[in-house]
């Protein structure tokens, strides 16, 4: 696998360990909800080298106090279709405010970046091989944003309301006033 | 109606040229075929029976005639010079290529339409009443927040991939003719008590496998929460929707698991957590939008025309037409008029690229360029002066589109059935044909009244057959065409889900069995008493006993 | 063994939808994929099913055609016959209109698309 983050294939400075390996190294580590819950009083110092791996089962809600304090959250799409983690992440960066590395993992294609980037991931997990210039196209595909998400990008409603109070009217000159009262 | 502004081209413009590059990924071997499937579904393009079908977007319906033109140039040039209407008010081409598409989508754009999300795991055509904005009964022109709830819902980043498909249905009038309590989502704009209009929001109805009306989960919505509430019930779904069972993974399964009042429940928490960071409506959005529904130049005209009387009594078939075929307009002098896609011997809701030119020029003429779609796929012309209607009727008479049937027992729903789909088990269009064939006479169908037949060639139920007064579904048995009835479906605001009958029908008897029913009517009815009407007051008992006698056994029509 | 020859009886064929354009296509015995059900590769064992079908999945991955499975017919002095009613609608096309479909996609414009 091979890691995207900010347009770039670059290496992954985290280690995946297993709910049963004994040892855990040193270094950014990512476990498993089962392990955090287990071993929660043993990893809590290593904060915020510890990252988060949560299926795509286990909603963010099931380690909701702690959600900030990871370095590292990793939502996993066990199979594209499965679109619960687009929620799970709006809800990590938006509700509980984590402000780490978003790791999209599992089953990630090309023409999703552009959604998960706009629900706040930041880093992709994309195949061996893969061309990043074509993967990281994918995000200018699609310029126009009707609806806020976590990216906080301008939408299309605010750009037309900048439009409206520049102008001070319509295009076809129609006043603006009265428009802001529902 | 709606005209895009730059974002609105934009938009189209950036998701055709993406489509075409996914097209060309797809055909120079870097998408398997899985990976392709959903990219091209969310822009509407199905493999099915004979060929691909594209399904294009008519976003709530409503079209102009310069929109319609392009359709039937689309027709022409791409397809074989036909389009189906659909029962979510969409328009569906049976023979594109996969090549083409791309084109197809260009042309489209020019004329701001699109194909965006009319298939795939993700939010519909959001449909609406097809009077709205002209109808006599109307609070608010339910097309505003259809608009609105359009832009919010395209290319939505988190819900791009839920569980199932999902769809969304608004009404202005408290008459229903939108099916909103058989949506996932049905909107109802309703005043609350202070007089300020707002919605009230359904949830969980639905047809196909599982059918059931859906359940108000909030009384009164203000219009600023709109969008923000539509994303907590949405959050709600895509995290908790089903994920194992293609077959339960609707809301409306959500719904009745954990019931009505728990599912209100958890929307109105997340609803409450989210507000800082919803979707947002402000005022002046909604203003926007809403001018461009503006009425037309009405003339002021008497709300009765002389001439259109004088037509009525000199041409039998005029006043046929306009006892059937015609609604009440809220602008005094006009009226709505159905054009109905159900002539004899033609498949429910198609039309060809000639019809389609037909019903754009005369939009243009008498009704200030504007058309709509039903989802009983019929079209309407929604702003006609009744002096112009004797006119309109002739052109739409020379273009074959004047049959006087709307409503009436001929004016049938129909999908396209195992003719042209893949997931059919019998064939719906042959069964319809010979319907219109049994009552071909026009006064016996006047004289039968309203009387809405739907039929489905499976249980995907895309024909609504569970909200049809007189339901068929297309079953397999033993490698037979039959068919199921139900009586007593009502897609309307007394929505209802139709009974079935008894044992299936073979296709040489269900056309009797129909025939049967309607002659039981016939005789049981009070005076006036539409056959929904009879129905409710009789029950299903007499309708069993004359198809199947007290025995329980079929019986055969005019047998002694 | 495959053939198309005058054999009498039931087998397999079979058939997938071509990609660029999603018509309906039968696999022949010399591995070209044809419109007609006539022509299509008669399997009597399923040795030569497999076979087949191995092919077909390659034909897949090379982008030739969509979906390929195996149906039931029925061989007889008429010719080849699909056995459930959906793949005779599917191998004849739709039973109803023929007249307005059985026209080639994109026929020349009629002189009234001049102006839009």
């Amino acid at each position: 696998m091979a890691l995207l983050k900010a347009n770039l294939i670059i290496d992954d400075e985290w280690t995946r360990i297993d709910d049963d390996a004994a040892i855990v190294p040193n270094g950014p580590v990512i476990v498993s909800l089962a392990r955090w819950q287990r071993d929660r009083a043993a990893l809590i110092s290593r904060l915020p080298h510890v990252g988060l791996m949560l299926r795509s089962d286990q909603p963010p809600t099931d380690a909701a106090g702690d959600i900030a304090r990871f370095g590292l959250i990793a939502l996993e799409f066990p199979k594209f279709t499965d679109g619960r983690a687009y929620s799970y992440a709006r809800l990590i960066r938006e509700r509980y405010g984590f402000t780490g590395e978003l790791r999209a993992v599992g089953n990630v294609l090309r023409d999703q970046l552009g959604f998960m980037q706009r629900c706040g991931f930041d880093a992709y997990e994309i195949p061996d091989g893969a061309d990043a210039r074509a993967w990281t196209a994918a995000f200018g595909e699609i310029s126009v944003r009707y609806q806020r998400a976590a990216d906080r990008a301008t939408t299309a409603i605010v750009l037309r309301r900048e439009t409206l109070e520049t102008r001070g009217a319509f295009p076809d000159g129609d006043s603006v006033v009265g428009m802001w009262a529902y | 109606m709606y005209r895009y502004d730059e974002f609105d081209h934009a938009l189209v413009a950036e998701r055709t040229e993406q489509f075409r590059g996914q097209v060309a990924r797809r055909l120079g071997g870097e998408l398997t075929e899985e990976e392709f499937r959903p990219l091209r579904l969310m822009n509407g393009l199905y493999l099915q029976l004979h060929a691909y079908m594209l399904r294009v977007a008519i976003p709530y319906g409503t079209l102009s005639a310069r929109q319609m033109r392009q359709l039937a140039h689309i027709a022409r040039t791409y397809d074989r010079g036909y389009g189906h209407f659909t029962t979510r008010q969409n328009i569906q081409f049976n023979w594109p290529s996969l090549v083409d598409t791309p084109d197809i989508l260009e042309a489209l754009a020019e004329v701001e339409m699109h194909a965006i999300q009319t298939s795939g795991n993700c939010i519909r055509n959001v449909t609406a009443d097809p009077y709205a904005g002209v109808a006599a009964d109307e609070i608010e022109d339910p097309r505003v927040y259809a608009e609105i709830v359009r832009q919010w819902s395209t290319l939505h980043p988190e819900f791009s991939f839920l569980p199932r498909k999902f769809k969304i249905a608004v009404t202005g009038s408290p008459h229903d003719r939108a099916a909103i309590r058989v949506h996932d989502i049905g909107l109802v704009l309703r005043r609350d008590p202070s007089g300020a209009v707002g919605f009230e929001v359904v949830v969980g109805g639905g047809q196909g496998r599982t059918p059931v009306i859906g359940v108000t989960i909030r009384d009164f919505l203000p219009k600023r929460d709109l969008l923000a509430y539509l994303e907590a019930i949405l959050r709600v779904y895509n995290m908790l929707g089903r994920r194992d069972n293609i077959f339960k993974a609707r809301i409306k399964i959500l719904v009745q698991s954990v019931g009505g009042a728990r599912f209100a429940a958890m929307v109105e928490d997340e609803f409450s957590q989210a507000r800082e960071t919803s979707a947002d409506l402000p005022a002046e959005e909604i203003h926007r939008i809403r001018r461009y529904f503006a009425p037309p130049a009405y003339e002021t005209l008497p709300s009765a025309d002389f001439s259109l009387a004088t037509h009525r009594r000199a041409e039998r078939d005029f006043d046929l037409w306009c006892r059937s075929n015609l609604a009440p307009h809220k602008q005094p002098g006009y009226a709505i008029a159905v054009i109905s896609l159900k002539p004899e011997d033609v498949p429910p809701g198609d039309a060809t690229a000639d019809q389609m030119d037909a019903a754009a020029a005369l939009a243009e003429r008498y009704s200030f360029g504007e058309l709509r779609v039903t989802h009983e796929q019929n079209l309407v012309l929604p702003h006609v002066r009744l002096d112009d209607l004797h006119a309109v009727w002739q052109g739409l008479t020379q273009a074959g589109l004047a049959t006087a049937n709307v409503g009436l027992v001929s004016d049938i729903i129909a999908c396209p059935g195992l003719d042209y789909c893949n997931l059919a088990n019998a064939r719906s269009i042959p069964v319809a044909e010979r319907i219109w064939n049994r009552f071909r006479d026009l006064d016996r169908q006047h004289a039968i009244g309203e009387l809405k037949i739907k039929i489905s060639g499976c249980i995907n139920a895309c024909g609504h057959h569970h909200v049809g007064h007189i339901g068929i579904l297309g079953v397999d048995r033993k490698g037979e065409e039959h068919y199921q009835i139900t009586l007593g479906g009502d897609a309307s605001e007394t929505a209802a889900l139709g009974q079935v009958i008894g044992p299936s029908f073979s296709s040489e008897r269900v056309v009797d069995a129909v025939e049967n029913i309607v002659e039981t009517y016939l005789q049981l009815r009070s005076a006036g008493e539409r056959f929904i009407e009879t129905y409710r007051r009789i029950g299903l008992q007499p309708f069993k006993d004359r198809l199947y006698g007290s025995a329980g056994k079929e019986r055969r029509h005019g047998a002694a | 063994m495959t053939t198309n020859a005058t054999s009498a009886g039931h087998g397999r064929i079979v058939t997938a939808n071509r990609l660029t354009d999603g018509a309906v296509v039968y696999l022949t015995p010399d591995g070209r994929w044809s419109r007609r059900i006539e022509h299509a590769a008669f399997i009597m064992e399923e040795p030569d099913e497999k076979r087949l079908l191995a092919a077909a999945d390659e034909d897949l991955r090379s982008r030739r055609i969509v979906g390929p499975y195996a149906m039931d017919v029925a061989h007889t002095a008429e010719g080849v016959r699909a056995l459930s009613e959906r793949e005779r609608i599917r191998a004849a096309g739709p039973s109803v209109q023929q007249a307005l479909w059985a026209q080639p996609r994109g026929r020349a414009m009629t002189p009234s698309e001049g102006s839009s």
